[in-house]
């Protein structure tokens, strides 16, 4: 993700109250922001809407402290992680974390996950615990480099590379029995 | 013989006579589908079917019931619907007692009818009969004494 | 270095993630949460009366007044819906704005009327949350638990949010059951709903009801009455991978009422089922004039829509 997906004129709008721009805003960041969510909550929907919305709103309150100059997707990414861990806190939430199925369910019209390994990497995300699923996730779905990990994650570049080395290898493991065929797929368009 | 013609299961809604004017008796859906834009409930849809103008077909329908012994009639206007010759017929008697529903429909010199039994809110499909002409007294009293709906 | 070949499999593997598409819901609920954080009260110390020592701040103090009125009228006139709750014995009347949540224990119940266009009552042990009161939309999300909702608006503005799918009213009374996973039953007494979820809607009238599942949406409407034998293959259709042997056991069992179950199948069934399918359905009432097998086959949406009209006079 880069800051060229919005204008900077955008922010300096969405700064002054401009619902419009806002609305720009929140249009451009939507769906990887509830993407991100979305897996971070093992799928679960609704508290990927509730969160989604959460961040938004609190955007939308203090984008006006946002400095000119700064990376603002590293700005929005910190407020993601933040309320991610917010929202798992506040409500108590006793994680359900879903076995790992190499064969799960799918139907015809499953729209969630396009495919058995989707569904089962999904799942095999959900398995991490919280920090290393948010550190894959930041690396590998919204690629951030180290250096803008560190400012979302707030800690440095040394406990993200350490915190990714891990959550490969966590991850690796749990996906060996599809790694040829990811290996061979690379990555979808 | 009446029993018999009063219990005349109607496995298909589609009823045609060999020609001429026809009703067919369906779900509150087949009348809700024919306008979709519009809050509609009712008890049970009509379709007039086999009239060469149907925007001048004529459908009148009367709640007939009989409360603690008491014979009752209830008119009831039914509803258009954005199909011409599709109608909704909607409820105008309370819960009590045991009722059955009338329907007669003319289109130029031509008349159908129909005599559906009705239980809270929804009709009964064992027991609608469709009949080429109005329904007269005798089949509406036989098909309300034919009529049990607690079963 | 395996270090490497590990990162680089995860970044293939978490490449396959895709982007889901945020729901329009969420922008709603953002809105109506903006709007309700600019009309909350202006918060005004409390201070000791005093006489201001000039006129102009005798007039900024009357200005704050009055915009603090303004803003508190505003605030207090915004939509909300009455609620009634009762618990052990005892009834209390609340009211929820957009935004609140309302949560039942295992001896209480509530009724909320939803504006002036209906109630929805609500079981013990549910909790929901109230997403929209305009005018135009009212909208709640129900995380678990059961609901009934009776609504007399005009259709498509009355939804029901859950986990894995949307109830859309249009013109109806209905119970919806939610577990903690997400995982449902519809179920309508009187008029339609269609169930919906990422583009695929569900049509289902009264008398009938379609379950939903987390991860995978609502499954395949079907009336209440149908055979077990019929429901069960259904249910492994749907949820289970059934495939060709449920479907198979389906036309075995269906009746003619079960029309609406094959009509929705029809989509969603591969092209040679698909053909078993329509004869089934034909074996009970031919195709309308001017259909032909052909366009049904190929999925041409009027098409469809037409046969639907027809066989809902058999449902």
């Amino acid at each position: 993700m880069t800051d060229r997906e919005v204008s900077s004129e955008v922010i300096e709008a969405c700064r002054r109250g401009d619902r419009d721009a806002f609305r720009v805003l929140y249009e451009t960041y939507k769906n990887r922001v509830y993407s991100a969510c979305l897996y971070f909550f093992h799928g679960d929907a609704a508290e990927a809407a509730d969160v989604t919305q959460e961040v938004f709103v609190k955007l939308f309150a203090v984008i006006a402290s946002f400095r000119e100059g700064a990376a603002f997707s590293t700005w929005l990414y910190r407020m993601v992680h933040n309320t991610c861990v917010d929202s798992t806190r506040r409500k108590k939430v006793r994680e359900r974390i879903p076995e790992i199925q190499t064969d799960s369910v799918a139907s015809h019209e499953m729209q969630l996950l396009h495919s058995r390994d989707a569904a089962t990497i999904q799942q095999a995300v959900s398995s991490l615990p919280p920090k290393y699923r948010v550190a894959v996730l930041l690396r590998h779905f919204e690629d951030f480099s180290y250096e803008d990990m560190s400012k979302v994650l707030n800690c440095s570049m040394g406990t993200v590379a350490s915190r990714l080395n891990r959550a490969h290898k966590l991850l690796a493991d749990v996906l060996a029995p599809l790694r040829d065929r990811v290996t061979a797929g690379g990555r979808d368009a | 013989m009446v029993k018999k013609l009063a219990l005349i299961f109607v496995l298909a809604a589609v009823s045609v006579w060999a020609d001429g004017l026809s009703l067919t008796i369906g779900p509150p859906i087949a009348a809700q589908l024919a306008m979709p834009t519009k809050k509609f409930l009712g008890i049970f849809a009509v379709r007039i079917n086999g009239c060469a103008d149907v925007s001048k077909a004529q459908l009148k329908a009367m709640g007939e019931g009989i409360v603690d012994s008491e014979r009752r009639s209830a008119p009831t206007e039914p509803a258009a619907t954005t199909t011409p010759g599709t109608y909704m017929v909607t409820q105008q008697w309370g819960n009590d007692g045991k009722w059955v529903v009338a329907v007669a429909a003319t289109c130029g010199n031509e008349t159908a009818g129909a005599i559906v039994p009705a239980r809270r809110t929804n009709m009964v499909r064992g027991g609608i009969q469709l009949l080429p002409h109005a329904p007269t007294k005798a089949e509406i009293d036989a098909a309300l004494k034919a009529f049990n709906p607690a079963q | 270095m395996p270090e490497r070949n590990d990162e680089k499999f995860v970044r293939d593997a978490l490449g396959r993630l895709p982007v889901e598409q945020a729901p329009d819901s969420i922008w709603h609920s953002i809105q109506t949460s903006i709007d309700a954080s600019l009309d909350a009260p202006a918060r005004v110390p409390a201070r000791p009366l005093f006489w201001p020592r000039s006129r102009w701040a005798f007039a900024a103090a009357a200005a704050v007044l009055i915009a603090g009125i303004a803003i508190y009228w505003r605030s207090a006139n915004r939509p909300r819906w009455e609620v009634k709750l009762t618990s052990a014995g005892k009834t209390s009347q609340e009211a929820v704005r957009a935004g609140d949540w309302l949560q039942t224990d295992a001896s209480s119940t509530a009724e909320v009327r939803v504006g002036t266009i209906g109630t929805v009552e609500v079981s013990p042990r549910t909790r929901l949350r109230i997403v929209t009161t305009r005018p135009d939309e009212h909208r709640i999300s129900l995380q678990h638990g059961q609901i009934k909702a009776t609504i007399s608006a005009p259709p498509r503005l009355f939804f029901v949010d859950t986990k894995s799918a949307t109830a859309v009213d249009l013109g109806c009374q209905y119970t919806m059951n939610v577990d903690d996973y997400g995982n449902g039953l519809l179920n309508v007494t009187l008029g339609w709903v269609a169930f919906e979820w990422r583009g695929r809607e569900s049509l289902v009238p009264a008398g009938a009801q379609c379950r939903t599942h987390a991860n995978a949406g609502p499954g395949t409407p079907y009336f209440e009455d149908a055979p077990k034998a019929f429901i069960n293959a259904l249910e492994d259709f749907d949820f289970s991978n059934g495939g060709e042997a449920s479907v198979r056991t389906m036309l075995v069992s269906a009746r003619q009422r079960d029309t609406l179950t094959l009509w929705h199948l029809l989509s969603r069934v591969a092209p040679p089922l698909r053909a078993q399918v329509f004869d089934k359905m034909t074996s009970f009432a031919p195709l309308p004039k001017g259909l032909t097998r052909e366009k049904v086959l190929a999925l041409d949406p009027p098409t469809l829509e037409t046969w639907k009209n027809e066989l809902a006079w058999t449902w």
